[in-house]
């Protein structure tokens, strides 16, 4: 990790740290992930963690994503951060995000993923989230030695992908249980192309007003509604969501 | 109202499900034969056939490459096919979508290709060759779509490899095997070059889709821990490429005759290098 990354970091955390101390909303989530897929060698299971401080109209969260099996020999294999405002332009209510995501997939590769998306919950049963993502690839300074290769040769930026989220729920997004169902290029750790999206039924339950449990099971059809189409994959996520003070 | 949102419901299923001359809506949603499948046949042809190997005696061979030639048309895929006897091309390898997937293409594609004697070639599926229940007409014809090819000079051996990615996936049972072959016969060989018809990266705003993400990421794993000089793919139908450790990504133009710009690729390899050029039509 680069200084400057490091010093992002750090600003995140003094950031979060003054977010606490004006009485503002933290939230805590976890959740596990279990599937299997073309190229997963078996099944997979992946475990995140991620936090949330929400002061006002701003907000600011961070994760983090562990293999506990994979075929991947990278443990921690997730990263992110992602802040977001509130906006309203005549009655349309909206978020703006702009977040950074780190993909550990490989011990010699990682890929990047950073850009902004806008997210409305202006219709009571529909979600919308669209955006652009700046996709690299790149291969690890260790990796770069062990295979003689150039620096300039060791990443790959990919055009700019539109990424969108479209979710539709049968009940409005505040009540006590839901159940929806998303069609989307965008996961918390993925970041597909915008050719390849990937639905997802989602059900969740608050068990308490500060306590939720969710679950959601994604399919994965390569090359859905545009060229001859077979599965790929699935997973099933499993999670609890805590809002630890209001 | 109700009746609106079922006249709305069944044009989208009567669009779904129809087809015309170029493509199948079917084929968005689902496939005849998945990969798998394809996969194991293409597996029984080679274990019945064995695997080309070409030996030369210069040091210097061109191999051609084309792609997305779409026949019908033909008028482009006579001029390739003329260009690659005229100049001896070693090897032909075409990175799928030939045809629409109708059996008529199929029979005028075959048509137009020389006597093996004459030229090798090396064909491969593509997403549009499945369309119509295509894989069952590429199969008679051609067999394997998931092989390797060598190449042996006065001094070296070169490896070649296809995938078929017409179904927008390499699929379990290929993976292990491409894992295989790099794991057990990239040591034994100069360069390797990998043939398929699905791009792996998206470089320029287009709407032609890649490989899932996680495929991506295990494909491009493979390239840099086993060396894969080269990797030539069509299927986005406009030129590009991209250097990521010390493999050359190549997106062909397609051939069809409608491409305003359509072109071939000539790889030439020599002692030193693999240099490449796309040959205007």
């Amino acid at each position: 990790m680069n200084i400057n990354k490091l010093k992002f970091l750090l600003l995140i955390v003094v950031l979060l740290a003054s977010l606490n101390e004006i009485k503002a909303q933290i939230v805590f989530q976890t959740h596990m992930d279990i599937g299997e897929n073309n190229v997963s060698e078996g099944v997979f299971l992946k475990n995140t963690y991620r936090g949330s401080y929400q002061h006002e109209k701003l907000n600011v969260a961070a994760g983090i994503q562990f293999d506990l099996i994979s075929n991947n020999p990278n443990v921690l294999t997730g990263f992110d951060v992602l802040g977001s405002r509130e906006f309203t332009i005549r009655d349309f209510p909206f978020d703006l995000k702009g977040f950074y995501m780190l993909n550990r997939f490989s011990d010699i590769l990682h890929e990047t993923n950073w850009g902004v998306r806008i997210e409305t919950t202006k219709f009571e049963h529909f979600l919308f989230e669209l955006g652009m993502n700046n996709k690299t690839y790149a291969i690890n300074s260790k990796a770069r030695a062990e295979y003689d290769i150039d620096k300039s040769d060791s990443k790959l930026r990919e055009n700019l992908i539109f990424i969108y989220s479209i979710s539709a729920y049968l009940k409005p997004h505040n009540h006590n249980w839901n159940i929806g169902l998303s069609c989307t290029n965008i996961d918390y750790y993925m970041m597909n192309h915008s050719t390849n999206p990937v639905f997802n039924l989602q059900m969740k339950y608050k068990l308490k007003s500060n306590l939720t449990l969710f679950a959601e099971t994604w399919y994965k059809q390569a090359g859905m509604l545009n060229i001859n189409s077979q599965y790929f994959g699935y997973f099933v996520r499993g999670g609890i969501k805590w809002k630890i003070s209001n | 109202m109700e009746n609106f949102k079922l006249k709305i419901i069944s044009i989208f299923f009567i669009i779904a499900l129809s087809s015309c001359e170029e493509f199948e809506m079917k084929g968005f949603f689902t496939t005849y034969e998945s990969i798998n499948p394809r996969f194991e046949q293409s597996v029984k042809y080679n274990n019945l056939n064995g695997y080309s190997k070409i030996v030369i005696t210069q040091s210097n061979y061109t191999i051609y490459a084309m792609g997305d030639s779409h026949v019908g048309g033909t008028k482009n895929l006579d001029r390739f096919l003329k260009d690659a006897q005229d100049e001896n091309a070693t090897a032909v390898v075409m990175v799928g979508d030939l045809t629409t997937g109708h059996k008529k293409d199929y029979d005028l594609f075959l048509k137009h290709l020389p006597l093996k004697e004459s030229l090798v070639y090396f064909p491969i599926v593509g997403n549009h060759d499945l369309y119509f229940d295509g894989w069952k007409h590429f199969y008679s014809i051609f067999g394997s779509s998931t092989y390797i090819f060598v190449i042996n000079t006065s001094n070296e051996s070169d490896l070649f490899i296809c995938l078929d990615t017409g179904g927008g996936t390499i699929g379990s049972k290929q993976l292990d095997w491409f894992k295989n072959v790099l794991e057990t016969e990239r040591d034994n060989y100069r360069n390797c070059i990998v043939f398929t018809h699905n791009n792996i990266f998206r470089l320029r705003p287009t709407t032609s889709a890649n490989p899932m993400v996680e495929e991506i990421h295990v494909l491009i794993d493979l390239f840099l821990r086993h060396n894969v000089n080269m990797v030539v793919t069509g299927h986005d139908h406009k030129r590009n490429t991209a250097v990521l450790g010390n493999t050359t990504h190549i997106i062909m133009d397609a051939l069809q005759d409608t491409n305003s710009r359509a072109s071939y690729l000539k790889l030439s390899i020599n002692a030193d290098n693999i240099n490449y050029s796309f040959v205007e039509l």
